[in-house]
């Protein structure tokens, strides 16, 4: 795989023939391995993109287990436990995204977090969530910060 | 007011853990007064290091009165959102709720997500978590470097989960 072979995977999206994307996101996965672990990555986000989410479930969890790297890791565990959101599963979800959120830190940590708290809203612990993604925000700020990390605190 | 007195008054917020509050509120007092005791951000600038010493309802009425004077710009944003809080603090966070609400639809700058965290909080205090969490989300969007479409999607889900 190759920054060519990605780019035309990307490309894929900018149209809006949604019928077409697992076709074609197939056919450039097709190109590698079958057990490619960015093969079945992509061929997941297909699924995921046009509503299938059990076949994304699917896929994405072969990727993981053929070993992705990490950037592409964090995405794969976002995606697939957002797809287990979407099927009634949040406890699932909960468990991917708080293993994940401790594994490494990078760029994605924000939206870690803001999928983890959705889920968590599912299972009916909204505050949980709430302190989470407040904490998260304040990241961003340059003023309140500490007076925001003091009441998420006490919300917590 | 100019760039001088400014410049100043950061440098004394920027000290503000080095002082005991009685110590800190007197040299904010100090250099408010060189502006008179009606400029309303004097008026500002004193109710700040009320409310940063702890004392929120001694800061209320001075954010009252400079918000009558007539305060602008950034400072006028700064009061609403800090005496929203200040009145959270004390207990009533449907008033704070009704401030920010009004504050949110009047103007839109870097002090949004700080409205958004207030309105969150106010929230929270009213069991409206669901609610302060979606805002929260939504806003948090804007961050992301990838996602922001489908979290603020999942985000105005989770109040309005008949829409799609």
């Amino acid at each position: 795989m190759d920054s060519d072979w990605q780019n035309r995977i990307d490309d894929v999206y900018t149209t809006d023939d949604e019928d077409t994307y697992i076709a074609r996101i197939d056919a450039i996965a097709a190109e590698l391995p079958d057990d490619d672990p960015v093969a079945l990555f992509e061929r997941g986000g297909a699924r995921d993109a046009t509503g299938d989410e059990k076949g994304a479930v699917a896929f994405y969890e072969r990727a993981l287990a053929r070993g992705l790297d990490s950037s592409r890791h964090r995405q794969c565990v976002i995606q697939l436990a957002s797809s287990h959101r979407n099927l009634g599963e949040p406890d699932r979800a909960v468990k991917l995204l708080t293993t994940e959120r401790a594994r490494v830190s990078d760029d994605l940590d924000d939206a870690v977090v803001a999928f983890l708290a959705l889920a968590l809203a599912d299972l009916g612990r909204e505050r949980e969530g709430l302190a989470m993604t407040l904490g998260a925000l304040g990241g961003h700020f340059t003023r309140y910060r500490r007076s925001l990390l003091n009441y998420a605190g006490e919300l917590a | 007011m100019n760039t001088d007195w400014e410049t100043r008054n950061d440098e004394i917020w920027a000290a503000l853990d080095d002082h005991e509050p009685e110590t800190f509120r007197k040299l904010i007092d100090d250099h408010a007064a060189e502006l008179g005791a009606d400029h309303p951000v004097a008026l500002f600038e004193r109710a700040c290091a009320w409310d940063s010493t702890g004392h929120s309802d001694k800061a209320v009425p001075l954010y009252d009165r400079a918000l009558a004077l007539g305060l602008d710009g950034v400072r006028r944003r700064r009061v609403v959102i800090q005496m929203a809080s200040s009145i959270r603090n004390l207990g009533r966070p449907e008033e704070t709720l009704r401030l920010l609400t009004e504050e949110r639809d009047r103007s839109s700058d870097e002090l949004d997500d700080a409205i958004v965290v207030m309105t969150a909080f106010a929230l929270a205090d009213l069991g409206r978590e669901r609610e302060g969490l979606s805002i929260l989300a939504t806003a948090m969007a804007a961050h992301l470097p990838r996602y922001q479409r489908s979290t603020r999607n999942y985000a105005r889900l989770l109040v309005e989960p008949t829409a799609s």
